[in-house]
Parts: C-alpha cells; structure tokens; sequence
C-alpha cells in the first residue's frame, strides 16, 4: 500500500497543475486578509468570516480526485496497474489516501498564506483569545474531515464515471441538488429536514454557526460519508472492466 | 517451476447476449512465443484482458504458472509484462519519470531498470520529452518498456506492432526474438499483421467469433501450408493411374473440380506433364500453390467474406 502511495505522490508533485493550484489558492488567502486590512477589518473578523466561506473549498476538492483516480480513467493507465496484479482493494484505498496527502499539502499552504498575511497585515481584534483559536481550529479539523468525505466521494465518482467532464458535474450535482430536494420534501414531511441536515453541503455550513457542544454530529455524519463512498466506491471498483 | 504458464479452461466473457469469448481452452508453454491470430472482434482482446485481470471472466478459469486462486494468480501477475491496446501513459511526464512511477509502484529496488529498459527500446535519448508528444512508434516502445521492467517471465502483447513503419516493426521483432532467445521470455502475443507474426511465432491460436478454432505448432503449421503442384486434367481417374504405375507417386489427392494435388514433382513438373499428356490424358492447367498464414486464416474461417 505504502509504494501505491509513494508511486501517486510522485506523479502527482510532478505535476504542474497542482503548484498552479496551490498558488491560487494561497493567492486568494493573502488576497482575503488584504482587503479586510484595507478595510480595517481585525483578525478576529477575518478568521471568523473565513468560516462562512468553507463550502467553497469542498466544492474545489474532487480536483484531487481527478488528479489521482479520474486521470487514470482520461488516460487509461489504470490497466498498466491492474495488470501487474496490483489488489483492486488496496489500490483504491491507496488513491484515497493519496488524494487526502495531496489536499492536506494544498490545505497546509493555503492555511499557513491565511494565518501569515492575517498576523502581518491585521491587528488581532479584542474577541482574538487562546479559547477563539482553539474553537477556530476545532471547526476547522472538522470541515477537513467534510473535505475527506468530499474526496472520497470523488473518488467514488471517478471510479463509476469515465468521462471527466460529467464526473465533475456528477460531484457538484450531488452536492448542490439533494439538500435543495430534501428542502422542497421538508415542505410536505418535516422529517426529510433530517435528510437535508445530514448532507455534507448542509454540514460545512452548520459548523461555522452551530455551538461546540453540537459538533459531534457533524464528525459523525462526515465519517458515516466516508464509509459509505468508500464502501460503494470498492464494491463498484472490483467489479469494474479496465480499458 | 511448471512447463505451462498460461491455462485457460472454457473461459467466457458475454456481454447481454453476446459471447466474446465462447469456452476458450488455451494452453501457453514455457518458451513459446503463442501467436494469437483473429479478425477484429474475434475476441483477443477480450481474452488477453481477462488473463490480466482487466476484465473478469463470465465463466470458466484461469491457471496463472499454475496458480488458480484469486490471490494466487494475483501474485503472479507481477511476473507479466504487458501491452495491451494501445500503450498510455501520463502525457505530462517523460519517458523517464512514467517508468520511475511504476518502478514505484511495483516495488522495483534496483533503480537501473527504468534505464536499462528505455536502453532496450532504443529510449533512452528522448530526455525530458513529454509523453504527449511522443510519436506513435515512440509510445509503443515505451509500452515494451515497461512490459520488460523488471524481466517478466511472460509477456502479453496485444497488437503491439500497430502503427510502427516497417523499420520499426522490424526493430521490434528482434527485440522479442531478444527476449525470447537471451531470457527465455514467453510471449503470447496477437497481431493483425500475420506476415510479421509468422516471422516469430512457434505457434499459433486462431480465433474466430469467440472461440478458438484451431491450435498448431509452426512445423504443423508449415505442414499444412507446405506447396503442392495442382494439375487440373479431363480424367482424374486415368490420371492417378498414371501417375501410380508409370510414375511411382502415390502422394497425391484429387479434389473435385478435377485437379490433382501433389507435392511431388516441384522441381520436376515437365516430366509429370509429359508423362500424362503421353497416356492420352488432357492437361488443362498447371501451377504451383501454398498458403501462407494469412491465406491459412482466411481459409480457416471460410474465405475473404468472413475475415
């Protein structure tokens, strides 16, 4: 599992596109904190608006999907892997854990552009405390697990759809319409709220407003996200015919 | 170590209603270089897939350097090198770095062999060259590149030869006879061009609509295609009594438009005419034939119409 790992990896900081990707997305970090600052704006707004603002990424993330397992498809590498007789299992679990390693090092630049041009450019603000950060970065750790979900469920799509543009449509459909289709069913059955609650569109946006003390459910319905898209993703993946 | 490599009992692939591989029974031994010979969508393709593992059979089994278990045959898959369809690769990297990702991936220590392989294939100046903007012959080489890695005990390759100018494909045939010769490498390998297959070929599976028709040796092969004198005469009756008592042949067959067929007297067809012509038989006509494989094929599978 480990080489499978190591072998994506490669390609992967071989690749142009993800550096191209970093740099945007740490440009518009910097580029956050330098309008606040140009508006006065402190610290503690700045980190405390970004949280309304994590639904954006989730809808960025199957780009490391497609750049681990959808490119494969594009390309129609998958077969030299397979033919050596490399376990499907391990494989596909190998290119989820590849695609978290290449995210974690888009998010750990993007946050460390965010933080950096925050503590230069913008005063700390009063409500700036050890007990806001800790709380800042719980909510946080909890939106990279929503993102991991969104990661596997890329995967999950790639595996099941071979043309790239419709895996990408795939993955904002199914972020974008299901919550939409539970609200207009809540009209008719207040239980399909709980349907529309335990969305992962709906659950980046929760975590930036509900208390603490209710942030278990989102860990929660994340990691059930996780095992689901994975579970599917293997089953879909061991039957599949490789081209 | 076991004498049969590959071995394929009535394996089937249906797709709906379709069967494109229809109970295959294949045995591929150690050493051989196994000529797969088919029209397009006779079901090569499809059955190399299943052999590795890219598509799962419908039915029957697999035997893989005698493993027949799932995890078994797994395992041994890591002993083939193979091209099948078109070779791809990751079109942003160079030669080099596609083979140092699979050299990765497969757990090769020894780092020379993504340059020893590229050596092989006559790669190993293309630098920094991205993929994409290799030329077809290029990319097929690079595919044999990395089907060597790591010296496989068995190579599959499908069409390998495709697109390559005749300098190219010459090229590759030495370096499958190379394989095969210096390492002992088994080879089981399809081709369209069956002039360049018969050049390397020791023996040969046709398939046809799914199942395999016909499995020879080259020496049966040879046998069957050997060149006979056809003499096409008024009496055929007359005439094999002629050619039994005047002329000693007894190696000879009569075919139904009145034609006889000998592989007698190749060198010698002036004294088969006269002798004939001299007991008051009419020659009509007289030539020399044999089949090559592509003639073999075509016959095989009943004519020009149905290749």
């Amino acid at each position: 599992m480990f080489k499978l790992i190591k072998a994506d990896l490669y390609k992967s900081f071989h690749r142009m596109y993800l550096y191209i990707f970093v740099a945007v997305m740490a440009g518009l970090a910097i580029l956050y904190n330098v309008i606040l600052g140009a508006n006065g704006a402190s610290r503690e707004i700045s980190f405390g608006s970004s949280l309304s603002l994590l639904l954006f990424p989730l809808y960025l993330v199957f780009s490391f999907a497609d750049i681990v397992t959808a490119e494969e498809n594009k390309e129609h590498t998958l077969k030299n892997t397979i033919s050596y007789g490399i376990s499907r299992s391990k494989l596909y679990i190998a290119k989820n854990i590849s695609a978290i390693i290449v995210s974690g090092f888009v998010a750990l630049v993007t946050l460390a552009a965010f933080f950096g041009s925050g503590y230069m450019l913008l005063t700390p603000g009063a409500g700036f405390t050890t007990e806001f950060l800790s709380d800042y970065f719980i909510r946080i750790s909890i939106a990279m697990l929503i993102y991991i979900a969104g990661i596997n469920l890329g995967t999950m799509l790639a595996v099941l759809i071979k043309k790239n543009s419709l895996f990408s449509l795939c993955y904002i459909g199914l972020l974008m319409f299901p919550p939409l289709v539970f609200k207009l069913l809540s009209l008719i059955n207040p239980i399909f709220e709980k349907g529309e609650f335990a969305m992962l569109s709906t659950q980046i946006q929760v975590i930036a407003i509900v208390p603490s003390s209710e942030m278990m459910t989102s860990v929660w319905i994340a990691l059930a996200h996780i095992v689901v898209f994975n579970i599917l993703g293997l089953i879909f993946f061991k039957r599949q015919e490789i081209n | 170590m076991t004498d049969t490599i590959i071995s394929t009992r009535n394996i089937s692939k249906k797709f709906g209603n379709f069967f494109a591989v229809d109970n295959i029974n294949i045995q591929v031994k150690k050493g051989e270089i196994y000529g797969l010979v088919g029209k397009n969508g006779a079901g090569k393709t499809t059955l190399l897939k299943m052999i590795n593992g890219l598509s799962i059979p419908s039915s029957g089994s697999l035997k893989l350097f005698s493993e027949s278990s799932g995890s078994g045959i797994e395992n041994m898959r890591s002993k083939i090198g193979t091209i099948i369809e078109t070779p791809s690769f990751f079109p942003y990297l160079s030669a080099e770095k596609n083979l140092e990702y699979y050299r990765i991936q497969r757990g090769i220590e020894d780092k020379n062999c993504v340059n020893n392989s590229l050596e092989f294939v006559g790669l190993s100046n293309v630098g920094n060259k991205k993929f994409n903007n290799f030329s077809l012959g290029m990319k097929q080489r690079l595919g044999l590149a990395l089907a060597i890695m790591g010296n496989p005990e068995l190579l599959i390759l499908d069409e390998p030869i495709n697109g390559l100018d005749p300098m190219g494909m010459a090229e590759f045939r030495e370096i499958i006879l190379k394989l095969n010769h210096k390492k002992n490498t088994t080879i089981l390998i399809s081709s369209h061009i069956l002039g360049e297959l018969s050049q390397i070929a020791t023996c040969y599976g046709f398939i046809n609509k799914g199942k395999l028709i016909e499995r020879v040796s080259t020496s049966e092969l040879k046998e069957k295609c050997k060149r006979t004198l056809n003499i096409k005469v008024n009496d055929t009756n007359k005439a094999s009594d002629v050619l039994k008592n005047k002329l000693s042949c007894t190696n000879f067959e009569i075919s139904d438009d009145n034609e006889i067929r000998t592989d007698e007297f190749m060198n010698t067809p002036e004294v088969l005419v006269r002798t004939l012509v001299l007991n008051d038989i009419d020659v009509y006509n007289v030539n020399q034939s044999g089949l090559n494989l592509e003639q073999y094929f075509i016959e095989l599978v009943g004519g020009i119409h149905n290749v």
